[in-house]
């Protein structure tokens, strides 16, 4: 009971000590998921020039979509542009790491994949690149999720999730989601 | 001037009965901001536990 004024200060630095108690708690938890279960907010600093996007570079149309590099990486590159993304669907094998890259010819977009920790900006200028494992297969909805202009509700693509049996790349290490 | 809330001849002191009042009342306070400190604290490791954590590898 706080009567006189050294009660009040006990009371004050024990609720301070609970306070940073909780502080402790989340900053203990953070640094585990980011040290032991490599859980990190995506962070790349790459530049490229958002006018020839689409002339030039790794963001040209025939390299858009899923592709399993030299080294066994799967890549997927996605163009976000008002209203749409290009491609439209991209295929992924399940339970293997992924590393998503995507850019904007225009404004800025954003990006989240439903029901995973996929969730990044995507800012003219600069290339967003997020690397995850997909969990579960199935179609999984990426919405922009950064007010883009008045189609920005229509702008959508799709994350097919397949088991690593059925992801296939052709002869040039390609997938998509076929017709 | 007198004032019109206090009457002019209350007593300068308080009785037993409002200083324990003013006594007790702390303790509600803290309760109150307790109970709602620790539903934050529970809602945001549920959310931690059963959606950020399942949801996988990211970074």
């Amino acid at each position: 009971m706080a009567s006189t004024e050294h009660d009040v200060e006990r009371s004050e630095l024990r609720w301070a000590g609970a306070a940073l108690g909780f502080v402790g708690i989340i900053f203990a938890l953070t640094l585990f998921a980011a040290l032991a279960l490599q859980r990190n907010p995506p962070s790349n600093v790459e530049r490229l020039d958002p006018k020839s996007l689409h002339l030039t570079g790794e963001f040209t149309e025939p390299n858009l979509g899923t592709r399993v590099e030299g080294n066994g990486q799967v890549t997927t590159r996605i163009v976000a542009t008002q209203f749409a993304f290009v491609p439209q669907c991209v295929v992924v094998p399940e339970g293997r790491e992924v590393t998503l890259r995507l850019s904007s010819a225009d404004v800025i977009h954003g990006i989240l994949v439903t029901g995973t920790n996929v969730n990044t900006m995507v800012v003219p200028g600069y290339v967003a690149q997020v690397h995850t494992v997909f969990q579960r297969t199935g179609d999984l909805l990426m919405p922009c999720h950064e007010f883009c202009g008045l189609g920005h509700s229509q702008m959508y693509a799709r994350v097919r999730v397949v088991p690593q049996s059925e992801f296939r790349p052709d002869a040039q290490g390609r997938a998509n989601c076929g017709p | 001037m007198s004032d019109p809330i206090v009457p002019a001849d209350a007593p300068e002191t308080l009785t037993q009965q409002q200083l324990h009042a003013l006594r007790a009342m702390p303790v509600g306070a803290l309760a109150l901001s307790g109970v709602a400190v620790l539903l934050l604290l529970i809602a945001w490791l549920l959310i931690y536990l059963l959606l950020y954590l399942p949801r996988g590898m990211v970074g």
